[in-house]
């Protein structure tokens, strides 16, 4: 039986051929030139050499040897290497797990001492193979009854061959003893070159450190099944890059542990996390900037959930209820606006769960404040499905606005009675000034003809001359009066009205003089009042007119006695009528007669024309105003108008 | 016989008096145009002019101007449809000797213009009543004299009360001590009481420029 010699990556050929004639008889040298087929040949069993020997130019030649080693634990394997990687090879050699004694390292010292030094092997091969042969006979069955431990073992090796994880072995000072594949990729190195460093000596300087102290305090720990694990960074070529480090001891050898270092590249995964970081980062910051803008919105905003809980809220409403978060997050609405408050909105807030926006303007008075106005917009805020989880809250305080409408609309008010009290003077001044003359002149005629008949030194012509005259000027005076009237009709814009409206439209505009007054308010409106032909805004004049001198009768009584009854009814003669009653002082006999006087007025700073012009108003309506003295001791002003347009003008 | 000139533009106005005043004795000449009215008019010591403010060509006012210009000296009545106090100031200020709106009682103007004529005729009775004036509105207290300056700047008592912060009550009252004190039946009489004391409220500047 010849010994099969195999050489890989030696391509000397000089010392092949040298070797190939001086070796003994029966040696079968051969070249290997890829690992591949190396490997061919060590997992075939068939051809493995019985000595490999392996050049210096094997970048892995451990995991070269270990490989052999599993299938064919014979196999001597020569490894060629420089003096000064001696020791460490050796070392790693030592520690590695399946290397048997047959591996020795060889420093090249030229044709012939390799030649004696491989004929030794050749020998002790040849003799041991003779010793036991008879043993080998056994071996060989019990190694064919086990055929499987191999296997595994090579399966085992295999899989630490290609798996993407690198695995390293180091010493207890980090020194690196051995490294499957993947670590020399991980690491950018070949074997020959780590093999005997340090492994943190691979990274930059922060990682150095923290490396150092993790292998010191897996030695510490001094425990089999604890592992300890880093990320860190390492220089790579293509820029950095990261290693899931898991560093555990592997066995306890009698002077120190060995320990096991996993390496996972983790770059992908730390760049994705650094970006959601960023993500993260960014997001934060603009929730925080939302947050400062919301609470910097003096307008109350706050989210309310489907149980009508507080969800959120924004610091406009903490100070607006002179409450804290906690002490409205959680709560009921009731609970924090009041209930009297909550049963203004309530319909409300079941429009906005039933899924409708909606705005509204509500006076509203909230536990620990005066009455204020609010305008609100209630958002629904509806589920995926479709249904209503709650609703976003927006409420402004509109108090002061609302105030300074109702100043403009009472100042509008008073301006348009100011205007129409001026047109009634230009135009009563004008109508005396045109009149005054053709009453001058009959007065004048009129007395001239007494003095004369009585003197008795006239003549019949003359008189009839003088007749004539004033019968001419009366019928001057007649036709202004006839021009008035005509005026007047042009400016008449009379519909179809409905006065229970115009009685809410008034009510509406004298809210304010109600605020300062406060009356108790009651009004029996007939609900099927029949429509009237009339002036819109004059009737609606009248109607201010009335319920103001009712307030302003009622200012001497006290609050609580002040009540003010708005009557609407329609008579059975086409007629619709309207009563104004206060609770005031009421009038005396000799005021009731003279009310309606012009310049007659109870009022300090009345000017008497109030009273006159809405009667002639309702006279020019065709209707009638009657003042009464009522039960609750003050007055009724009770005004008519009749269904149908009546044409007719004056008393 | 008196000579009484009557200028209005208002053909039945001027028409009726023109016929009053002849029932009473007075020889009338009536001017529809203030131009003619001036041209034609000859001063004599019982005659009278009653004058209309409001015409259309020239007023009243610069018909009493003119007059000044002329040295013509005779008696206005001052008649006017529109009746309003600063402007019957005014026209007392300018030296009418009465102020009468329209419509009026014919009888007293024919009151008025008799008065006008005797007066005329015995200017002591005007000294008399300047001085008469001047004690009675001296004898007026400080309030009294406020609503009297109001009353002769046409205000309102309203606006008096207003002004002084009293009560309208308060000046009605006031008005009416006034009126006692001066002995003064109308408004017009108030006015030519406190003209005639050369009363420092009354105070009318685009007349005094025109002096």
């Amino acid at each position: 039986m010849s010994s099969r010699i195999s050489l890989y990556a030696t391509n000397d050929a000089q010392l092949f051929n040298y070797l190939n004639v001086n070796l003994s008889a029966g040696v079968y040298l051969e070249h290997v030139d890829t690992i591949d087929e190396l490997y061919g040949r060590i997992d075939k069993n068939f051809g493995c050499p019985d000595i490999l020997i392996l050049g210096v130019t094997v970048e892995e030649p451990i995991r070269i040897a270990e490989h052999t080693h599993v299938i064919s634990k014979t196999t001597k394997i020569i490894i060629f290497c420089e003096s000064k990687h001696e020791a460490t090879l050796q070392q790693s050699m030592r520690f590695s797990p399946f290397l048997s004694s047959g591996v020795t390292t060889y420093i090249y010292n030229g044709e012939e001492d390799f030649l004696n030094f491989l004929q030794e092997q050749v020998n002790g091969i040849e003799k041991q193979r003779n010793h036991v042969s008879t043993i080998a006979e056994v071996e060989k069955d019990r190694l064919a009854s086990i055929t499987h431990q191999p296997l595994i073992a090579n399966y085992l090796d295999k899989l630490l061959d290609r798996v993407p994880i690198g695995i390293l072995n180091v010493d207890a000072k980090g020194k690196i003893l051995n490294l499957n594949p993947s670590a020399q990729r991980l690491l950018k190195h070949s074997e020959r070159k780590l093999v005997g460093t340090y492994l943190f000596n691979l990274f930059p300087q922060n990682s150095l450190v923290k490396i150092k102290a993790l292998i010191e305090m897996v030695v510490t720990t001094n425990n089999l099944r604890h592992n300890s694990s880093m990320v860190c960074c390492f220089n790579g070529a293509t820029g950095s890059q990261y290693f899931e480090m898991t560093i555990s001891i592997l066995t306890h050898t009698p002077n120190e542990p060995i320990l096991s270092v996993i390496l996972q590249e983790v770059t992908l995964k730390v760049e994705e996390e650094s970006k959601r970081l960023v993500i993260e980062n960014a997001l934060h910051q603009s929730e925080q900037q939302l947050k400062l803008v919301i609470n910097a919105i003096p307008e109350l905003i706050a989210y309310v959930d489907s149980d009508l809980k507080f969800q959120f809220n924004n610091k406009a409403y903490e100070k607006w209820f002179g409450l804290t978060r906690e002490e409205i997050i959680g709560r009921y609405i009731w609970e924090v606006i009041g209930n009297k408050s909550y049963k203004i909105v309530e319909h409300h807030v079941k429009r906005a769960m039933s899924g409708e926006t909606v705005t509204f303007e509500e006076m509203i008075n909230y536990p620990r404040q005066n009455k204020m106005w609010i305008r609100s917009t209630y958002v629904p805020n509806f589920s995926e499905s479709g249904e209503v989880n709650g609703f976003v809250v927006l409420t402004s305080d509109i108090t002061q606005l609302k105030r300074d409408e109702d100043l403009e609309k009472k100042h509008m008010l008073e301006l348009a009675h100011t205007s129409r009290m001026i047109t009634i003077g230009e135009m009563s001044s004008q109508l005396a000034h045109e009149l005054s003359q053709p009453l001058t002149s009959i007065e004048a005629y009129s007395r001239a003809c007494i003095t004369l008949i009585e003197k008795d030194k006239t003549t019949k012509e003359e008189i009839l001359n003088a007749l004539k005259s004033v019968s001419s000027q009366a019928i001057r005076a007649q036709e202004i009066m006839h021009e008035l009237r005509n005026f007047v009709k042009k400016d008449d814009t009379r519909k179809t009205i409905c006065i229970n409206e115009l009685i809410k439209s008034a009510l509406k505009l004298l809210r304010l003089e109600f605020q300062e007054n406060d009356p108790d308010i009651e009004l029996n409106l007939a609900s099927d009042l029949p429509l009237v032909f009339a002036d819109r805004i004059l009737i609606e004049q009248i109607l201010i007119n009335l319920i103001k001198n009712a307030i302003e009768a009622m200012r001497s009584i006290a609050v609580y006695k002040r009540r003010l009854i708005i009557e609407s009814c329609s008579s059975s003669n086409n007629e619709v009528t309207v009563s104004v009653l206060d609770s005031g002082p009421g009038l005396s006999r000799v005021e009731v007669n003279k009310i309606f006087e012009p310049f007659y007025t109870t009022k300090p700073e009345g000017m008497g024309m109030g009273l006159a012009i809405t009667r002639s108003i309702i006279h020019s309506h065709g209707g009638s105003l009657h003042v009464n003295l009522n039960s609750y001791g003050g007055t009724t002003f009770k005004f008519n108008l009749p269904v149908k347009d009546i044409d007719f003008i004056g008393g | 016989m008196s000579r009484i000139y009557i200028v209005d533009d208002d053909d039945a106005v001027r028409g009726s008096l023109s016929m009053l005043l002849r029932s009473e004795d007075f020889d009338v000449s009536a001017f529809g145009n203030p131009l003619d009215f001036l041209s034609k008019i000859v001063d004599s010591e019982d005659s009278c002019i009653i004058l209309d403010l409001c015409m259309p060509e020239i007023s009243g006012m610069q018909v009493m101007e003119e007059l000044k210009q002329l040295k013509i000296t005779m008696p206005v009545v001052c008649i006017t449809g529109h009746g309003d106090i600063p402007t019957a100031v005014k026209a007392l200020k300018m030296g009418a000797c009465d102020f009468l709106e329209k419509p009026f009682d014919s009888t007293m103007l024919i009151d008025i213009v008799k008065a006008c004529i005797t007066a005329r005729q015995n200017t002591q009775y005007i000294d008399a009543f300047n001085t008469n004036a001047e004690e009675v509105i001296a004898s007026l207290t400080p309030r009294e004299h406020e609503v009297l300056k109001g009353m002769v700047d046409g205000l309102r008592n309203k606006q008096i009360a207003y002004d002084m912060d009293i009560s309208i009550r308060t000046v009605e009252l006031h008005r009416v001590h006034v009126m006692e004190k001066l002995n003064a039946k109308s408004l017009s009489d108030v006015l030519k009481i406190a003209i005639a004391s050369g009363f420092s409220y009354v105070d009318i500047p685009n007349v005094t420029t025109t002096e």
